[in-house]
């Protein structure tokens, strides 16, 4: 197992090099670099051709591409310098992690509400088949899926508005955005946070409960459970022991890629809600080509989905033995 | 076959099944998949019940444990069952899923399935099975269940017990898995071994071997077995008293001589011609029982074997349901042959 884990690191460099090129790549691809964007005007100033011109030396981009690679993944790996962002005129560094932090939180919350509703869901409706529970979160379930979050957003910051008297919008009300972090901080973020978790959340809990529901239904009917039944145990530990333990393994290796998109968050969620999350900044960065703001989103992107799968790759041993075996 | 003979008398039966109906709702309809299902299983008895695929051998072992599958129902009958302390339980007067069944299931009653790997959990250890089938019917430790389990596996002819205990199904062979399987259906010391086919997944030597085992675990327990199986030859080494099955029906039950020197029901005889290598099949190659058992929900009327059956008489079996005839004792078959004794 060591070996294993050992090897799968290993592995991991490689892939990393590549997707760090990719990545680059990728914002390089559109014609054009930041500072055609800003001559054309949409960076909202106006610059002269010859400020331009020092400016492309500065940042050299009017070197090779590789030259530009080696530079800006040089500085990630020596020094953990992402490089500056043309637009915000700050460090990379300064501007994600913040925004990191929330993001992560976000997230995580978001993941636990997901697993922690739609798995006892999934399980009642797979142990009670086609009963009335069973349809009505079928239908939820797909109402769940069928509305766009943007739309949901809409819906609930007009509700949390209109009925609870709630500022809409933001992860704080205003009166504690600038201010440092207390216990009133604290509670104002969590009387915010239902909101992004329940609209980014509920897509995810629709289509895992359907996942889930599926995966006990191919289960339930296995002959080793009518052989734990046979041996005289309860309906409740047979499926909590046998079934649900084994029909949970497909959801661990779907981690592998629910961590980067609930890092990369929802976009278009977090901009109608106006959250401080990455969906935004990335989203605004790849506009603007603003290359190493963009390209150092994606690149952590990326690199949080190699270590998504490699967790869910160990997760998935851990929990099943015959993965163990064969490594 | 009501308990009449004298051997029954003298051994009152572990097990005796009367009138077990048994009917599945499918979107057709109902279909019956069992219809007066009588037998009887004494102490250190073998039955053996016989039949192809689709003829209610596997619905009826599931009876016995009270848990048919649905959308499968028990209609009618009652199967009793003598436990230990003496009292007789109708085991379909229990609530399937009630803690009473719970208490029969893996403790009067064992039940080995027929893919031991499919049956066993893949990502569980033989042991951690074995522990917590003890533990569901017995206040034990479990430093103490794993002693017992380490023995009873060492009983089933595992070698190195101690360390097999620690594997995972897909770690140990057929044979082994199937060992293993049985061990955990005995760990509590069963009354009655419900076996649905436990040899068929397994190759023809690991299949003598594991027969052997489970006939000397019979001869030192003197629990009674009842041993599913559509292979005559299982059936001719270790049965007793053979029941023959054709959907959903017992259409001849005997001792395991009378079947097979004096079968009656020409299914039996088809059966018996089927076998290779036997005196009754050697002029001409294997024979083979025309046709195939009929697809659900379509029962022939009549004998419901008439089409395959080469002695039909027309104008009768393929018009009345053929009588239940007793030889003697839990001699019987069910058919129209001979008409003579019609009457």
């Amino acid at each position: 197992m060591a070996i294993y884990i050992f090897k799968r690191i290993l592995l991991m460099i490689p892939t990393l090099i590549l997707v760090s090129m990719i990545a680059f790549a990728i914002i390089q691809a559109p014609p054009g670099d930041f500072l055609t964007t800003l001559m054309s005007g949409e960076a909202g100033e106006t610059v002269d051709v010859v400020q331009i011109e020092a400016m492309r030396a500065r940042y050299g981009l009017d070197q090779p591409i590789w030259v530009q690679y080696w530079k800006w993944i040089s500085g990630i790996v020596f020094h953990g310098d992402f490089g500056e962002s043309f637009e915000w005129k700050r460090p990379v560094n300064e501007l994600i992690w913040d925004r990191f932090g929330l993001t992560v939180l976000i997230s995580s919350i978001t993941l636990v509400f997901i697993w922690v509703v739609s798995i006892p869901i999934g399980i009642y409706s797979a142990t009670n088949k086609y009963s009335a529970g069973d349809y009505v979160f079928t239908v939820f379930g797909f109402i769940g899926l069928a509305i766009p979050n943007f739309l949901l957003a809409l819906v609930l910051m007009y509700i949390s508005f209109q009925y609870f008297g709630q500022s809409v919008g933001g992860l704080f009300s205003p009166a504690f955005v600038q201010a440092p972090w207390s216990f009133a901080r604290v509670g104002d973020l969590l009387a915010h946070l239902w909101l992004p978790v329940i609209i980014i959340g509920t897509a995810g809990t629709a289509s895992l409960i359907r996942i889930m529901r599926a995966n006990l239904l191919d289960e339930l009917p296995k002959p080793y459970v009518e052989a734990a039944r046979a041996r005289g145990l309860s309906e409740f530990r047979i499926r909590v022991k046998y079934p649900v333990r084994i029909a949970l393994n497909p959801l661990v290796s779907a981690l592998a890629w629910v961590f980067p998109a609930l890092v990369s968050g929802d976009a278009i969620t977090s901009i109608v809600l106006n959250l401080q999350t990455t969906g935004p900044l990335l989203y605004r960065a790849l506009q603007s080509q603003d290359m190493y703001l963009a390209g150092s989103l994606i690149l952590i992107l990326s690199v949080l989905t190699v270590i998504g799968t490699l967790l869910s790759d160990l997760l998935l041993a851990w929990l099943d033995p015959r993965l163990r075996a064969e490594v | 076959m009501v308990a009449d003979s004298p051997d029954s008398d003298t051994q009152s039966p572990i097990l005796s099944v009367r009138g077990l109906q048994v009917e599945f709702s499918i979107f057709e309809g109902k279909l019956r998949a069992l219809e007066s299902v009588d037998f009887t299983v004494a102490e250190g008895e073998t039955l053996c019940v016989v039949g192809e695929s689709g003829s209610g051998k596997s619905v009826t072992a599931r009876s016995i444990l009270n848990m048919v599958p649905p959308p499968g129902k028990i209609t009618r009958g009652e199967i009793l069952l003598r436990r230990e302390t003496g009292e007789t339980v109708d085991i379909l007067a229990q609530k399937p899923r009630g803690k009473a069944m719970r208490g029969i299931r893996g403790n009067d009653i064992g039940m080995v399935f027929q893919e031991p790997m499919a049956s066993l959990s893949p990502v569980h250890t033989i042991g951690s099975i074995f522990i917590e089938a003890v533990q569901a019917h017995r206040k034990v430790g479990r430093a103490e269940a794993r002693e017992m389990a380490i023995a009873a596996m060492a009983d089933m002819g595992i070698p190195k017990p101690a360390q097999r205990i620690d594997y995972y199904p897909f770690q140990l062979s057929g044979g082994m898995r199937q060992r293993a399987m049985i061990a955990i259906a005995l760990a509590n010391r069963p009354r009655l071994l419900i076996a649905d086919e436990p040899t068929t997944a397994l190759d023809v030597t690991t299949q003598a071997n594991v027969l052997d085992l489970m006939i000397d675990i019979q001869d030192s327990t003197k629990m009674a077995l009842l041993f599913i199986t559509h292979d005559l030859g299982v059936v001719a080494e270790i049965a007793h008293n053979v029941v023959v099955m054709y959907l959903g029906r017992i259409v001849e039950s005997g001792t395991v001589h009378e079947i097979f020197e004096d079968a009656r029901h020409p299914y039996t005889q088809a059966l018996l011609r089927s076998i290779p290598g036997t005196p009754l099949s050697e002029s001409g190659g294997l024979y083979t029982i025309k046709g195939s058992i009929p697809s659900r929900g379509r029962r022939p009327q009549g004998c419901p074997f008439h089409p395959r059956c080469d002695q039909a008489v027309a104008g009768v079996c393929d018009v009345e349901a053929p009588p239940l005839r007793r030889l003697r004792g839990n001699r019987t078959y069910v058919c129209h042959l001979p008409l003579e004794l019609k009457g």
